[in-house]
């Protein structure tokens, strides 16, 4: 079995996250796909041609542009862009559009199905056509079903805790003993539904800090609605709230927004999820509300894709022997602002963890 | 040659354009339909098979069922905004009936539509007593039904393995064959469109969409026909809900909202066809068909994602402006 199937220990991760060129390796081009994916452009051109049809939930959301686009440039870096054929279509956010996109895909005769952040939970009867259909099929961060191959996504609950275990010390380091916090839950896909989940066993854990407050959205409208929930907990509880807890970075942006609208920003601040640049580029701000998010490594789960389809479906590889359990997790360094927020220009992917920096200083102090 | 020689073949001519005229007029979507099934065969070496076929007519299933009601409800000269959300929460409504109430499946089935058929009780009679414009009320009913599909199941999907019996309505097959979301479909569009056509009551909806005025002093009891047309819309976006559920094998609370345009599309689509500037069963379905045929058919070739919207709305720009320039339809 080839060592570059997947990243099988903690020091192979961490030498991810770290990066190691891979940075620059991405903004090279060339060198994304061999070295994080251990596929040259000589040995993903050995496999046969692949008809891909790429299927999308929402491709409005900046998850499934950045996926996209990495899947891109590894198809172009590896030269594949100029024999495959690829289709992409987007069910723009409606769960019945996608079943029928996949059952379309089937159709079509396409040598390979990816979902991109599909709700494979809903979508029963496309599953069953697919398992019927015996086409390969792959998923990115649409939560495992079968008979998908495998699932490229980052560990949910381990994010979860991360950034809301970071909340709740950054209250105590503002010397609170009494908090109070309000969130947003959304329980429309899998990531922040179990993300909103593990907020709650921390809170459960941290009787000090109240929950005053939640609201849940649905994905249409999602950044208007938060604006409004925020502004009507800031006019509820004004200086008595201490922080507004979000499932991902876009509407951690729109509470951002609003508690710089009510001059607020020194004193409540907002926790998110994903790394997206637009989020990063705004925490770069000192005055910036939004203080921790995990910087999900997107545009390698869209490159990691093409290569499991090159290897499993162009080269013919067991799938077993390249997916050995069905859920690839990508790691999702925590970042903080002032801390560790990676450079303009620089992949989010890239970032050192919060976490590491602390390992790495004890490392390097006992290396001497 | 004199006069009347040449004043007849000229009449006999402008008879025959007539003629052609009022056929393209009556048929003009249904070639448009046509066309749009040879291009994409042509096209695409897979459109005909009789599986993509088969496929088409299963994922058009549960507009037919949505579109078919709100079809009764336009025949009577009443609008129905809140198909989207009727739909979604009968969906949501079955999913919980059974997953967190164990209610046996037909129960699970017959409440969702017994409660989206009340919504829609309820619509007629603020349309009907309270005078308020159709447009207006299931614009407001929309938000309510979406508010108590969000108080029911907390804005949460409903994730649970239901019992065989209901998946089968999504994809079971009848003698092993034909798919049970096109049974199911073409007989709600037949009971529609027996309704319509074949009843007094159906004739007496037409009626009273046609001309309010003239129908009540020819003695139709219109308000009747009102609260009923948008009952019978309503039952109809329920029966799609549930059949939707049975399609995701989970229920969405979001799921129906796209319904609403959808469904509108088919129904204005279908008013270009048959009966020009009426709303027929017949039309609509051809109406669903085309918006099936041009998803499917784009898909098919690899068309860029936006171009299913853009294509959609050509069509339907380039059927209903050929209709209102002929004066065959008015909205509003």
């Amino acid at each position: 079995m080839e060592n570059d199937t997947q990243i099988p220990d903690f020091a192979s991760r961490r030498a991810l996250l770290q990066g190691l060129g891979l940075g620059a390796a991405a903004l090279a081009g060339p060198k994304l796909a061999q070295f994080a994916l251990g596929s040259t452009p000589a040995r993903a051109a050995e496999g046969k041609p692949v008809k891909l049809a790429v299927v999308a939930q929402q491709m409005a959301a900046q998850s499934d542009q950045r996926a996209w686009a990495g899947f891109q440039q590894w198809l172009k870096t590896t030269g594949l862009d100029k024999t495959w054929q690829v289709t992409q279509t987007d069910a723009k956010g409606d769960p019945g559009a996608l079943v029928s996109q996949i059952e379309d895909a089937i159709t079509a005769k396409s040598d390979a199905i990816m979902v991109l952040f599909g709700t494979l939970t809903a979508a029963h009867s496309a599953l069953a056509d697919l398992e019927r259909s015996k086409i390969p099929f792959f998923s990115l961060d649409s939560g495992w079903q079968a008979p998908a191959l495998a699932d490229i996504t980052s560990n949910n609950w381990v994010m979860g805790g991360a950034f809301g275990q970071y909340m709740v010390e950054r209250l105590l380091a503002d010397g609170k003993q009494k908090a109070n916090i309000c969130a947003i839950i959304a329980n429309f896909h899998h990531g922040t539904r179990k993300r909103g989940k593990v907020m709650k066993a921390i809170l459960g854990e941290n009787e000090w800090i109240s929950l005053k407050a939640e609201r849940v959205i649905q994905y249409q409208g999602f950044f208007e609605t938060t604006q409004n929930a925020v502004n009507d907990w800031l006019t509820r509880f004004g200086d008595e709230l201490d922080a507004i807890w979000c499932p991902w970075d876009e509407p951690a942006m729109a509470a951002a927004e609003v508690i710089q609208a009510h001059k607020l920003e020194h004193k409540v601040f907002v926790v998110g999820c994903d790394g997206h640049p637009t989020a990063l580029e705004r925490m770069r701000n000192p005055d910036y509300p939004l203080v921790a998010t995990c910087a999900q490594a997107f545009e390698l789960w869209g490159a990691y894709g093409g290569w499991m389809v090159n290897e499993i479906v162009g080269k013919g590889r067991s799938a077993k022997e390249v997916v050995p359990v069905p859920t690839v997790d990508f790691p999702a360094p925590l970042l903080v602002k002032g801390v560790n927020i990676p450079p303009a220009g620089k992949p989010t992917y890239d970032a050192t963890d919060l976490y590491y920096i602390y390992r790495d200083r004890a490392v390097a102090g006992m290396k001497g | 040659m004199s006069t009347s020689d040449t004043e007849v073949p000229q009449a006999l001519a402008d008879a025959e354009g007539a003629r052609v005229a009022n056929f393209l007029a009556c048929y003009g979507t249904v070639l448009a339909a046509v066309a749009i099934f040879i291009a994409f065969s042509l096209a695409s070496n897979r459109f005909v098979s009789a599986a993509n076929l088969g496929n088409i007519l299963v994922q058009i299933s549960v507009l037919m069922v949505v579109s078919s009601g709100l079809t009764v409800a336009v025949a009577s000269g009443e609008f129905d905004l809140s198909v989207g959300e009727v739909a979604g929460l009968s969906g949501v409504l079955a999913a919980g009936m059974m997953v967190w109430a164990k209610l046996p499946v037909a129960l699970a089935i017959l409440a969702p539509v017994a409660c989206g058929t009340a919504i829609g009780l309820v619509n007629g009679f603020l349309v009907t007593r309270l005078r308020i414009p159709s447009l207006i009320a299931t614009l407001a009913m929309g938000p309510i039904a979406l508010g108590a599909n969000y108080a029911y199941d907390g804005g949460d999907s409903i994730y649970a393995t239901f019992p065989e019996s209901f998946y089968y309505i999504a994809t079971g097959r009848l003698f092993g064959i034909i798919p049970v979301p096109i049974v199911i479909a073409l007989v709600v569009v037949a009971v529609f469109y027996v309704l319509l056509n074949r009843t007094r009551i159906g004739r007496a909806i037409v009626a009273t969409g046609a001309n309010i005025q003239a129908a009540r002093l020819s003695g139709i009891a219109v308000d009747r026909c009102r609260v009923l047309a948008l009952a019978l819309s309503a039952f109809g976006a329920a029966m799609g809900g549930i059949m939707l559920t049975a399609r995701l094998g989970t229920g969405q609370p979001g799921a129906g909202e796209p319904y609403l345009l959808d469904s509108l599309t088919a129904v204005f689509l279908g008013m270009t066809a048959f009966k020009p500037g009426r709303a027929t069963v017949q039309g609509t379905l051809v109406g669903v068909v085309i918006i099936g045929m041009l998803d499917n058919g784009l898909n098919l070739l690899g068309a860029p994602f936006y171009l299913q919207n853009e294509v959609r709305g050509v069509v339907m720009i380039a059927a209903v402006s050929l209709a209102v320039l002929r004066g065959e339809i008015r909205f509003f």
